[in-house]
C-alpha cells in the first residue's frame, strides 16, 4: 500500500468523526476495476485506494449531493472541473471539502476486447500542465510513477474524424460521465426542438459530436471522463483541446485555473478583438 | 443532367435583412440558390443551428450581421463573430472546409455590397463542390 | 457422427471459399480492438481474438431498422422484405448463445418479430470456442460455454492438432457436406481430447465464480433492497450495458416524415435511460435511478427465466468491463446465487 493511500484514509477517516463532511466520495477497488465509491461511516475508509487506474473523473457525482457537506478526492483536472462549476453558480464552494491528491497521470483503460494488453499513459494526461487541483482544503503528496510508455502522438488534423463519428453507437457515455453536462435536459437528447432524433441516424452523428464540442469549447477540463468510458474510444478529448486552444489563443484563457478570471464570453473590453 | 449548384442558407439579421430588400429594389441580381432566412439579431443563431443545416443539405452557411463600429452596443456582432469563427476552428478540425460558414457585415443601405458578396460565394462554394455530409457519414469503410 | 476435424490449412481454404460463396461477417482487429465486419478477404481473421467489444447482435437486430414507410398521396404502404443472408464466422459461444435465447423470446408465438426471424433464418452462425476464457466473463454460471454454446450451428475448437467441429443443427451439417472435401471425420483421440478440454475450461471457470442459477429467481421478491441504492448512486445512467449486451432486445419506434411519406424506424433503447418508461402524461412508473438498476437485473435474473426458460444473461462480461462507474453484475450473482 502507497502512502498517499495512508495519508487519505487517515484523512478521511478524521473528516467523517469530527463531521466535517457528511461523506467522502472516492475510489474503491473492486474485481471489475477501480470505481467510485461514497463513504459515509468512518469504519469504511479501508475502503480508499489511490492509483493511475482512478480515472472517472467523480465531480459529476457532486451534483447529486447539493446540500450536503462532500469531501472529495480530486486530481488536478478534478479540481479544474470544480473550479469552473462555481463559476457556473453550480456548486457552492462552502459544501466541498477538496482532497487534492498530486496526480502523475492515469492509465488508459484496458477494456474488453482491447488486442493490446499493455498498460499505457492516456493521451489526454501527457498534455496535462495541472497536476495539483488549483484550489484545495487538503494535499496529499505523491510520488507514484509508474507510467512510462507513451502513445505515439499524430496529429489532430490527421485523423479521419468523419470516420471516427461514424463508429459511434450514441449510448451518452460521454455525455453522462462528463463534469460539465449538468443540464438536466439535454439539447441533442430532448425531443423539441428534436437536433438530433432518438434513434440513430448516422449522419446525426456528426451534429452530435459538433454540437457536444461547441457546448464544451472553453469549458472542457480535459479530464478525459468522455474518452475514457467511450466504447468505441473516439478520442474526444482531442477534439475539445483543439476549440480550448482557440479560447486560449484568442482571450488568452483557460479554464479551470482561476476563480476570479470570468469565462471570456461574459465579459470583453473596448476594441478587443474577438 | 442538372448540373450541381451549392445550396446556400444565409441567415440574416432584422437590419441586414432590409439590405437584402435593398439589393432587390435596386434590381441587383444575385443567384437564386441563396436562401434568406430572417431572424431578429445574428446572435440568436446558434452554431447548433449552422451545424443542423450543414447536415441537412446545405452546402454553405452565411451570417449576415451589422457591423460592429454601427452598434450601440457590440455586444451582439461580437457574439456572432466569435461564434463563427470557434464554429470555422471545429470544421477545420473534423475535416469539413472552414469556408462553408462565413459572415457578412451588411448595413441596412447595402443591397449592392450583399449582391456582390453572395454571388462571390456563391461562386466559391461552387469551387468547394458539393459537401454531401450524408453520403461521406455512410460510407463504409 | 457429428464431430468432424479439419486442419489449420484446410480453414484458411473453408473460409476463403465460404467468402467468395456467401457474405462473411468475421471477427478481425481495427484500432486497438476486435470487432465484426463483413470481410471480402478472409486473411485479416482473428483467430486468436479475445472477444469483440460489441456483440454481434447488431447484424440481427440493427441499431435502426426501417420498419415501413407509407405514401399518403399513393395510398400504399411499403416494408422490407429483401433480408441478405450472410455467415457469422468465430463469433464466441456465449454470443451464440444469446441467439438461442433471443430466438426463445421474439420468435415465440403468437407474437413474432419478423425481421429478426427473416435475418436469422438466413443466417449460418459458426462459433469459436473459448479456450483461454477472459477476467470478466462468467459464462460457466449460465451454461452457455466456454466450448459449447446454444445458438451454433457448427462450433469449431481448437486443438493442439487443428480444430475440432461439431455440427449443431441440420443446416450445419449441410454446409460441412457442401464442403465435404475439407472436413475429416473426428478420430476418438481428438473426441477425447475434445472432452478433456471442455471439463478443463470449465473447472478453470468454475474456479472463479461457482453460482447456482436456479436460486437467482427470488431477487424480484427481494429487490429495492440497500445493494440497489448503493450501485445507483454509482451508475451514471449512459446506456452502455445494455448496448453492449448481447441480448439486451429492447426497442423503440420513431415515426418520421419524408418528402412525400412518412417513415417509421425501430432501434435499440435502454432501460437504463430515464425516459425509457416516462409516459406523455408525465407518469413514469421507474423513477428513480435505483429502480431502473434493479428492473434490468430483475428482467435479466429472474423474469426471463419465469417466461421463457432462458436466462437473460450470457456471462459475456462486457457490461462488468465496459461499465464506466465498474457495476457488476456478479456481485448480484454472488449476492443472490
Amino acid at each position: 500500500m502507497s502512502s498517499p493511500e495512508i495519508e487519505l484514509r487517515k484523512l478521511a477517516r478524521n473528516l467523517l468523526e469530527r463531521k466535517v463532511v457528511d461523506l467522502v466520495i472516492g475510489y474503491e477497488d473492486s474485481e471489475a476495476g477501480v470505481r467510485p465509491c461514497f463513504i459515509k461511516e468512518p469504519g469504511e475508509v479501508e475502503k480508499l485506494v489511490w492509483n493511475p487506474d482512478c480515472r472517472l473523473s467523480l465531480v459529476r457525482y457532486l451534483r447529486g449531493f447539493k446540500e450536503k457537506k462532500v469531501g472529495i478526492v480530486a486530481k488536478g483536472c478534478d479540481g479544474r472541473a470544480i473550479v469552473e462549476l462555481i463559476k457556473e453558480n453550480q456548486l457552492d464552494r462552502k459544501n466541498i471539502f477538496i482532497i487534492a491528491v498530486e496526480c502523475n497521470g492515469v492509465y488508459k483503460p484496458v477494456k474488453y476486447g482491447s488486442s493490446k494488453t499493455r498498460r499505457q499513459m492516456a493521451e489526454y494526461c501527457e498534455k496535462c500542465e495541472v497536476r495539483v487541483s488549483p484550489i484545495k482544503d487538503y494535499l496529499i503528496k505523491s510520488d507514484e510513477k509508474a507510467l512510462e510508455e507513451k502513445i505515439p502522438k499524430g496529429d489532430v488534423e490527421d485523423l479521419d474524424w468523419l470516420s471516427l463519428f461514424r463508429k459511434c453507437l450514441r449510448c451518452m457515455a460521454c455525455v453522462r460521465s462528463c463534469p460539465f453536462c449538468y443540464c438536466t435536459e439535454c439539447s441533442i437528447e430532448g425531443f423539441k426542438p428534436a437536433l438530433v432524433h432518438r434513434l440513430v441516424d448516422p449522419v446525426e452523428l456528426f451534429t452530435f459530436h459538433l454540437i457536444r464540442a461547441i457546448h464544451m469549447a472553453g469549458r472542457c477540463v480535459e479530464c478525459g471522463a468522455c474518452e475514457s468510458s467511450c466504447p468505441v474510444e473516439i478520442p474526444l478529448t482531442r477534439l475539445y483541446h483543439e476549440l480550448n486552444e482557440w479560447f486560449r489563443e484568442n482571450y488568452g484563457y483557460v479554464p479551470g485555473l482561476n476563480l476570479e478570471q470570468a469565462p471570456p464570453p461574459l465579459v470583453f473590453k473596448e476594441g478587443e478583438k474577438p | 443532367m442538372v448540373a450541381w449548384k451549392p445550396k446556400i442558407i444565409a441567415f440574416t439579421c432584422w437590419c441586414s435583412s432590409s439590405g437584402v430588400d435593398q439589393a432587390g429594389f435596386e434590381g441587383f441580381k444575385y443567384p437564386a440558390n441563396v436562401l434568406t432566412v430572417r431572424v431578429p439579431c445574428s446572435a440568436i443563431v446558434n452554431p447548433s443551428i449552422v451545424v443542423k443545416a450543414l447536415e441537412e443539405g446545405a452546402d454553405a452557411v452565411l451570417l449576415t450581421a451589422c457591423k460592429p463600429v454601427e452598434l450601440r452596443k457590440i455586444a451582439p456582432s461580437r457574439i456572432t463573430e466569435a461564434r463563427v469563427s470557434l464554429l470555422r476552428r471545429l470544421l477545420k478540425t473534423v475535416g469539413v472546409e472552414e469556408e462553408r460558414v462565413r459572415i457578412l457585415w451588411i448595413s441596412s443601405n447595402e443591397g449592392g455590397v450583399f449582391a456582390n458578396e453572395v454571388s462571390r460565394i456563391v461562386e466559391e462554394t461552387e469551387r468547394l463542390g458539393p459537401l454531401n455530409l450524408r453520403g461521406r457519414m455512410l460510407e463504409q469503410p | 457422427m457429428r464431430m468432424f476435424s479439419i486442419t489449420e490449412e484446410s480453414l484458411k481454404v473453408f473460409l476463403r471459399e465460404l467468402s467468395l460463396k456467401h457474405v462473411l461477417i468475421a471477427p478481425f482487429e481495427r484500432d486497438g480492438y476486435f470487432e465484426f465486419d463483413v470481410l471480402k478477404n478472409p486473411d485479416v481473421i482473428n483467430l486468436n481474438y479475445t472477444n469483440t467489444r460489441l456483440s454481434p447482435k447488431r447484424f440481427f437486430l440493427p441499431q435502426r431498422q426501417l420498419v415501413f414507410k407509407h405514401y399518403p398521396r399513393k395510398g400504399f404502404t411499403e416494408e422490407p422484405k429483401e433480408y441478405s443472408s450472410f455467415v457469422l464466422f468465430g463469433i464466441r459461444p456465449c454470443d451464440a448463445s444469446a441467439l438461442s435465447v433471443l430466438d426463445n423470446i421474439l420468435l415465440s408465438p403468437p407474437y413474432k418479430d419478423a425481421s429478426y426471424e427473416n435475418r436469422r433464418k438466413n443466417a449460418i452462425v459458426i462459433s469459436l470456442s473459448c479456450t483461454k476464457p477472459m477476467a470478466e466473463c462468467f459464462c460457466n454460471v449460465f451454461e452457455t460455454g466456454p466450448i459449447r454454446g446454444m445458438g451454433e450451428d457448427l462450433t469449431f475448437t481448437p486443438t493442439r492438432s487443428g480444430f475440432i467441429v461439431e455440427a449443431r443443427t441440420p443446416r450445419g451439417v449441410s454446409v460441412i457436406e457442401e464442403f465435404g472435401k475439407l472436413f475429416r471425420k473426428a478420430d476418438g483421440e481428438m473426441l477425447e481430447e475434445y472432452s478433456r478440454l471442455i471439463s478443463k475450461v470449465l473447472d478453470e471457470m468454475n474456479r472463479r465464480l461457482k453460482v447456482d442459477k436456479t436460486r437467482l429467481i427470488r431477487i424480484e421478491k427481494e429487490a429495492g433492497e440497500e445493494f440497489f441504492q448503493l450501485n445507483a448512486q454509482r451508475c451514471i445512467e449512459c446506456s452502455l450495458c445494455s448496448f453492449a449486451c448481447p441480448l439486451c432486445y429492447c426497442f423503440e419506434t420513431e415515426d418520421c416524415l419524408e418528402k412525400d411519406s412518412y417513415v417509421r424506424f425501430r432501434g435499440w433503447d435502454t432501460c437504463i435511460s430515464p425516459l425509457f418508461t416516462r409516459m406523455a402524461s408525465g407518469l413514469d412508473p421507474r423513477v428513480t435511478k435505483a429502480d431502473r438498476l434493479c428492473h434490468r437485473f430483475c428482467h435479466k435474473l429472474s423474469r426471463i427465466p419465469l417466461a421463457f426458460n432462458a436466462y437473460g444473461c450470457v456471462g459475456c462480461g462486457r457490461c462488468v468491463s465496459l461499465c464506466p462507474a465498474g457495476i457488476d453484475i456478479r456481485e448480484v450473482l454472488k449476492k443472490w446465487g
